[in-house]
């Protein structure tokens, strides 16, 4: 029983992960981490550490040539194609690309999201209107998001990865291009997300949002986990019934 | 259900908007593929009305050296409906053709006054099945009747039904050649211009795949949109064939040919047919294509 509670609590399990690149680069080598539901983790380490490579991993961006990716109890080199369109409609990902569509409003680009998932565009409309305000960037609306800045079109994909409600959030650098005011903001937004049920994972190498921190920090050079516990202390788990309840209260 | 069906059509709609130059080249193809096809159709099945009506008229008549008692005139109707099944068999004795010829001369009858009432040969007069089929077998028909015994001679308008067989011959062919225009039309060129579309919109499918689209909600948009171009080029195929048509037979009205016979358009049925199968080759071909494309 104590064995079945523990599963269910974990979000995120990688067991001996490698992953290497042509010719001969060790992105990821050996690495185990378990993350808890409702958690949220920073990874960090300097460029190259492989950070950004363990966040593909989680959506199946890439595949591991060694080891196990589990998410929400699911082994992701196992999941058939449609279980995994599936599971990648509960992951926001702000990967450091943004991959916006530059023809398409900020509130287009926030909205594919949810449309995936079928929601309702009345729902849709007051969703992102809400995540924008939290952001400062309601204004910018009916903005093509070609006409936005850098630090802007970072938090329209961070809007974007939060905008579904997913049960885990995946952000590369969220403030890589920001200034101290919006760096707020879009920590805010990501704890508010966190308060609501959602585990989180920042790829990060900004010491300023993860100094002061009470969550599990892991630190990554050269592929490998070298400081921080790649276990999560119980302290640290987020209640499944407060999260599911939360959840449920949301949509 | 409700949200997937408006998710499915805002993207078509908003796809259609992108690509409409591209749209309207391929609507344009499918205009004249439809129009090839529907205006060989049309010409076939006018074709073919007019062959019943011509039918209507043809018989064949087997002249005979003496004229067949009861049994014999059994014994030729056994052999004919032996070898096909006709409309109708009528024997004409010497004297029937003898009153009819003198009919035929009307106030002329005068030149028979001396002639004997049996100058005439006797003959059978067969009416063949009214349908095409039976146009074009008249031909064989003609031979085995020339072999039964006692016949003179069998007449019809033989040069004319050859002719006619090997228009209608060729008319058959052209239209199941325009209709394999007519598929590969939609099916390539709807496909291919969909692969288009595709290619330039990587990096939507690209997103959409990384936040968890279904393979139909990236699919059925797809779809839609090459059944909308499949449904606007063959109504617009089928409406230029309408003027086409109207013009042609307002040209005829002009000149007052009334030797010639009355065409006819498609009926409602074979309308909606042409336009529902150009539709769904259309939207199958888009599929088909986004399936290959995006290897789902």
């Amino acid at each position: 029983m104590n064995s079945a509670n523990n599963e269910s609590r974990i979000i995120v399990d990688l067991v001996k992960v490698s992953k290497t690149y042509h010719p001969d680069i060790h992105a990821v080598s050996d690495v185990s981490l378990s993350v808890n539901r409702g958690e949220i983790l920073f990874l960090t380490g300097r460029s190259g550490a492989g950070k950004t490579t363990i966040l593909h991993l989680l959506n199946r961006i890439e595949s591991p040539d060694k080891g196990v990716v589990e998410v929400a109890g699911q082994d992701l080199g196992k999941l058939s194609q449609g279980k995994m369109q599936k599971l990648r409609r509960s992951i926001g990902v702000a990967y450091q690309d943004f991959k916006l569509l530059p023809d398409r409003s900020v509130a287009q680009n926030i909205a594919i999201a949810m449309e995936v998932t079928y929601t309702r565009p009345s729902t849709i409309r007051t969703r992102t209107k809400d995540i924008l305000q939290r952001l400062g960037l309601a204004d910018k609306y009916h903005t093509p998001t070609a006409e936005l800045s850098r630090g802007e079109q970072q938090r329209v994909a961070i809007a974007r990865a939060v905008a579904g409600r997913p049960q885990l959030i995946l952000t590369d650098e969220p403030t890589g291009n920001l200034d101290h005011e919006t760096t707020t903001l879009v920590m805010d937004l990501l704890s508010h997300c966190n308060k609501k049920g959602a585990t989180i994972i920042i790829a990060t190498h900004d010491e300023s949002i993860y100094r002061q921190t009470d969550h599990r920090v892991i630190e990554l050079r050269a592929g490998r986990i070298v400081n921080g516990n790649p276990v999560p202390d119980d302290s640290r788990r987020h209640n499944p019934a407060t999260t599911e309840e939360t959840d449920n209260a949301d949509t | 259900m409700l949200n997937f069906i408006s998710a499915v059509f805002s993207h078509t709609l908003r796809n259609i908007f992108q690509t409409w130059s591209s749209q309207l080249l391929t609507v344009l193809t499918i205009i004249l593929s439809v129009l090839i096809f529907s205006f060989f159709y049309l010409l076939y099945t006018n074709v073919l009305h007019v062959s019943r009506l011509l039918d209507n008229n043809l018989r064949l008549i087997v002249y005979l050296n003496d004229e067949p008692g009861k049994a014999m005139q059994e014994e030729y109707r056994d052999k004919i409906l032996k070898f096909d099944t006709v409309e109708k068999i009528v024997f004409v004795s010497r004297k029937e053709a003898f009153k009819r010829f003198a009919r035929q001369l009307k106030e002329n009858r005068d030149v028979l006054k001396d002639m004997p009432t049996d100058f005439l040969p006797p003959s059978i007069e067969i009416y063949p099945v009214h349908s095409l089929d039976a146009l074009t077998r008249i031909k064989r028909f003609s031979d085995y009747l020339e072999t039964l015994p006692g016949v003179l001679k069998v007449q019809y308008g033989r040069e004319w039904v050859a002719r006619f067989y090997s228009f209608v011959k060729l008319l058959r062919i052209v239209v199941v050649l325009s209709g394999v225009l007519l598929i590969l039309t939609t099916t390539f060129v709807v496909g291919h211009t969909i692969r288009l579309t595709l290619l330039s919109r990587q990096r939507e499918l690209e997103l959409l795949r990384l936040v968890g689209a279904s393979n139909n909600y990236i699919r059925m948009p797809f779809f839609l949109e090459g059944a909308l171009q499949g449904l606007v080029g063959s109504a617009g195929g089928i409406a230029a064939l309408y003027l086409l048509f109207n013009w042609i037979s307002l040209r005829f009205a002009v000149s007052s040919t009334s030797f010639l016979p009355q065409f006819t358009f498609f009926s409602l049925p074979v309308i909606v047919a042409i336009i529902a199968i150009s539709t769904l080759l259309c939207g199958f071909g888009s599929f088909s294509s986004t399936r290959k494309a995006l290897r789902l």
